[in-house]
Order: C-alpha cells, then structure tokens, then sequence
C-alpha cells in the first residue's frame, strides 16, 4: 500500500475508535429490532393459535417481491435517521474536540497533512459511518426475517417460498448501498458547512451551524421579503427524502409509502416501483442540484481545511 | 555539522501584540538548546512558526522547508511534545502504536515496545486511565521510537513530579540523544535541563536578549561572591546585577575578565536561573 493511502487508512480508523458509537448504535438498534421481532412474532403465534387472525392466502409473487423490498429498505430507514443525526454531530465536533482538549498538538506532530485529515473526517461521515450502518442493516434483517418466516410457518403459512428470492433480497441490499451513496454525496453541502463550523468556531459549534442560517433566511424575510434560501436549504433535503427513499421521481408527493404491504395493492405506480431503484437513484445524478451541491460542499470543504492549517488551538 | 533551523527576523504579532520581534538565530545540528523565558515571552509563538503551526513574518528555513508550507513533510524530520498530556483520552496504548506505525515512516514498532516495556503501561490501557506520569513515558516511548532530527519540546515535565521528570530528561539523554540529534527544549524548571544543555537562549517580549553556548555563557558571565569592603570596587566594574547573601554581596557581571574579578571574591560560573534572573531584571529597568 503507499504511504498516502496507508496513513489514510490509519486516519479512518483512527474516527471509528474515538467514535465507537457508529458501530454500537446500530448494533443497539438491530438487537432491539430483533427483541421487538422476537415479542410481535409470540405475539401472532398466540393471535394465530386463537384463532384470532386469518392469514390472506393469495399473496402473489409480485406483492411478494414488493414486500421483501419494503422490509428491507422499511427497516432500514430507522437506521438511517439516527445515522444521519450521528454524523451531522460527529462532523461538527469533528475539527473542534481535538482543539479544544488540545490533542491536537499530538495530531499535528505527525507527518499527516491537514488535507488528509480532513478528508479522512468527511470519508467517515460519508462512507465509514453508513457502510457500518449497512452491516447492521443486513444482519438485522436476515435474522429478524428468519424469525418472521419460523413464526409465519409455525402459525401454518409457509411463506418461505415467496420469501426466499435471493435475487430480490441482494439487489434491494445493492440498491439500499448505493442509496446511502447517493445520500452523502447529495448532503455533501450540510456535511461540508458542518466541517467548516467545526474548524472555525471557537466555541459552541453547533449554535454557528444552525444560527448562520437561519440568520440569513431571517434577513431575507425581514430585508428582501423573500424566502429562496430557506426554500432552496429545505427543498433540498424535501428532494433526497422523496426521490431517493420513495423512488417518485416524477409525481408531486402523491401516494408515497403507500402500497407496500404484503397482501395489500401491489407497489406499482405510472409503470415504475413506489419504492426506490437503482434507476432512480441514477436518475438523482441527472439533477442539476446534485453537482451544485456538490461543488458548494467542496468549497466548504476546501475552506475547512485552509482553517484546519491555520488555526491549531482554540 | 549542519544547520537545522534558521531564522532571520522572525516576527509574530497577536493584535497589538508583538509576540516576536524580529528575532535571528541559528540551531546546528547535535545542540541541546533551551530556550528560557518568562510567560508571554514568545517561546511557545517560536515553537509553534518551527513546527508550522502559526504563520508569521520574516524568515524561517527548517531543515530547508518553509515550515508555513510543508508541515507534512516536515514531521517526518521533527518531533514535538507541547506540553504533557496532549494524547486524547480515548486513545489506547496499543492503537496509538499501530497509528504512529501507520503514518510515521521513521517509527520503529520494536523501541516504542522496548521502552514501554520499562514502564507499567498495559498495552490494553486507555490514555485517560493513566495517570500524568505515565502519559508522559508513553509520549516519551512513541516520540523516542521515531528517527527523527530534531525533537522540539515545549514544557514536557510540568506537573509531574521530581520522579518523572528525572526520568524523563534521563531516558531522552541516554537512550535518544547523539551527534545526530538535536533538541529544543523550553521549560520553567531551568534546574532540571542545566546540565543537559548544549546552548542557551533567552527570551523577553519578543526579543532575544542572550544567544550563547554554555562555555560562552561560562566565560562570559561571572558570578563573584564579594565581602563588604569590597563592594564599591565591584560596583566600579559595571555588574548586572547584585544581591545580598549571608552579608556579603553577590555580584554577576557580563564579559568583565576573570583575573580582574577574581581579586574581588569567590568567582563562580553563575546558575541559569540566577543569569535568567539578572537578565529579565536589567531588561525591566
């Protein structure tokens, strides 16, 4: 391995051991899925042996393959929300904790250079923190989907035919890795701001984070008597959670989530799934907003590092 | 022997502040150098411009990088310890070995274990479990591993008691320093780094007011234990200074001859400590 990629790896690392909650939260998480999966399946198997529930037989192939897809991106999201909430403090401490308990002196007395290090704290939001989310993600599933499928046959339907679709099962995986991709790089702007204010501000973080801009919407109602910055900032996040996690690229919000239960209408809508592809994750490359987001962010970022060179204490 | 660091009016200002004043020195390669001054002199502001972490004005070559540009680089040839206890507390000992392993191409696995072997450090520990001491040797023990030209410490032994700190200056005399080496030092325990020092600096607001090798300083400066009726003869000869001690007087005087003082009193080489006195005293007046 060169030397670069080497200590890159060692910076990467370095975040997962002062950060150990990106691997335990989601681990916390997938075990209480799995307890909560545990009592809902004892749960049915009482309801079922009392004759208190009628299982619809018809479930077709095609409700089935939606319904493995929405188990599996449905069980995901959860996850994803309290990721996206580690990360956002995760960046904004990031640059700011080592200076303030003065570790920093220690960081820098090593050959690494400020832009490794910072890029090293963006790969971790980006990357390192959803690839971990992912493992939980999958290993949650496979054991709570077991346990649904045992509970289900126990309570005499075998579902395990339907269920079983390795190919419906790895491409929803796929397709979920590539959306926490397309994720990143679509809040690369928020993650890059965030970095900046981490290396800048002297204290209280997360009051520059969030103050900045909510002061210039503020001006801008007040001054202009307008509203495009708070619509651009939020129509921004609006966009990834109804594109990315919904899959509706070309419907103005109408339906979304709906239709995704086993045995309930299928999730078909306009001839493409109510739930995200590959296809429309693609497509969210095909948005204008994407590369602007993009080039903010790494202006933010760049900018983040010139203030990493320059300002080593508090 | 070769030139480490140059610096040719090398300034700094924090506002309205003149942290650094124009300062010009060379470091040569094998000195130990002390850098002495009361706080707020600018020691540390020198520190930090040779280690690339503040800008500043003037000149500054160190082992011919520009430090404002090439940090990186640089590091491979300096180590620093800024005060005691910069490791973060949720380091373990063993990953801070595996990391400086990773990122430091002059980091030898085998002296960082070998030095930690001397010390009751567990490999499993958390940098937060141990106490100052023991922080310290482990900063010691990583920073002792790594081939590097010059070692800059900035205040390594504050706090820590007179065991560690012995230790600390006997372990970096013994097994780390040779002619290869150089080491910067700045510390408020002048006593503890006396006899180690090669050369001496002193620094008062922003300006150094001595630059010397310890025999310069030896043959320069005189210390002259003066009985009473010899006092206004001493006085004749323009000491910088004068004290009373069990009373007799107590002069210091700069670049006067020995053979001249000699008929005066007991003559002595004078301690830092009193010579940093005498000199911060006369720069106040």
């Amino acid at each position: 391995m060169n030397n670069t990629l080497r200590a890159f790896s060692a910076l990467s690392k370095r975040e997962i051991w002062e950060h150990r909650s990106f691997w335990i939260v989601p681990a916390v998480i997938g075990c209480l899925g799995i307890l909560f999966t545990l009592y809902g399946s004892g749960a049915l198997l009482v309801a079922a042996h009392q004759g208190m529930i009628n299982f619809n037989s018809d479930v077709t192939f095609m409700d089935s393959t939606a319904g493995i897809r929405a188990f599996i991106f449905g069980s995901a999201a959860l996850f994803n929300t309290v990721m996206l909430f580690m990360v956002w403090f995760y960046l904004m401490d990031s640059l700011y904790a080592d200076r303030k308990d003065r570790s920093v002196l220690f960081w820098k007395s090593m050959p690494v250079s400020d832009t490794s290090t910072v890029l090293s704290k963006l790969f971790t939001g980006m990357v390192t923190a959803p690839a971990l989310m992912l493992v939980a993600v999958i290993l949650t599933e496979i054991i709570t989907g077991f346990l649904l499928i045992i509970a289900l046959s126990i309570a005499g339907v075998s579902i395990l035919g339907l269920a079983f679709q390795p190919g419906t099962i790895l491409m929803a995986w796929m397709t979920l890795a590539f959306a926490l991709l397309v994720q990143s790089l679509w809040l690369l702007p928020f993650f890059g701001w965030f970095l900046l204010c981490s290396s800048w501000a002297r204290k209280l973080v997360l009051a520059w984070a969030v103050l900045i801009p909510m002061g210039a919407m503020i001006v801008e109602r007040l001054f202009i008597g307008t509203h495009h910055l708070s619509d651009v900032i939020f129509g921004h996040i609006a966009k990834l959670f109804t594109m990315v996690m919904s899959g509706h690229y070309s419907v103005n919000g109408v339906s979304i989530g709906s239709g995704i239960g086993v045995g309930d209408k299928p999730d078909v809508f306009d001839g493409h799934s109510a739930l995200m592809t590959m296809g429309s994750l693609v497509h969210m490359f095909f948005q204008p907003e994407m590369w602007i987001g993009i080039a903010i962010g790494a202006v933010f970022v760049v900018g983040a590092i010139w203030l990493r060179r320059n300002r080593s204490e508090i | 022997m070769s030139m480490l660091v140059q610096a040719r009016g090398l300034s700094k200002n924090y506002g309205i502040l003149r942290a650094l004043d124009k300062v010009d020195f060379d470091i040569e390669e094998g000195r130990i150098v002390g850098l002495i001054g009361p706080n707020g002199a600018g020691k540390t502001t020198a520190l930090k411009a040779i280690l690339g972490l503040t800008n500043f004005n003037g000149e500054l070559d160190v082992l011919g990088h520009d430090p404002r540009i090439s940090r990186r680089r640089l590091m491979q040839d300096v180590c620093f310890i800024a005060d005691v206890a910069t490791l973060p507390r949720w380091l373990k000992v063993a990953d801070a070995i595996d990391f400086v392993e990773a990122v430091h191409p002059r980091f030898s696995r085998a002296r960082a274990v070998h030095f930690l072997g001397r010390t009751k450090i567990s490999k499993k520990a958390k940098v937060g479990q141990l106490s100052k001491g023991m922080v310290t040797q482990l900063h010691l023990a990583l920073i002792m591993a790594i081939d590097a030209r010059l070692l800059v410490l900035d205040e390594p032994t504050i706090g820590l008691d007179i065991l560690y700190r012995k230790e600390f200056y006997s372990n970096l005399l013994n097994d780390y320093f040779d002619e290869k080496r150089t080491i910067l030092v700045t510390t408020h325990q002048v006593e503890e780094v006396e006899k180690l020092l090669t050369h001496l600096m002193f620094i008062n607001n922003g300006k150094l007011v001595l630059d010397d090798s310890m025999e310069g300083v030896a043959e320069k400066y005189t210390e002259v234990l003066v009985p009473a009726d010899k006092v206004s003869a001493a006085q004749g000869f323009n000491p910088i200074n004068e004290r009373e001690v069990f009373g007799k007087k107590l002069f210091l005087f700069e670049g006067t001859e020995r053979d001249k003082l000699a008929a005066l009193g007991e003559i002595h080489t004078p301690s830092i400590a009193d010579l940093f006195v005498a000199k911060m005293q006369g720069a106040m007046q």
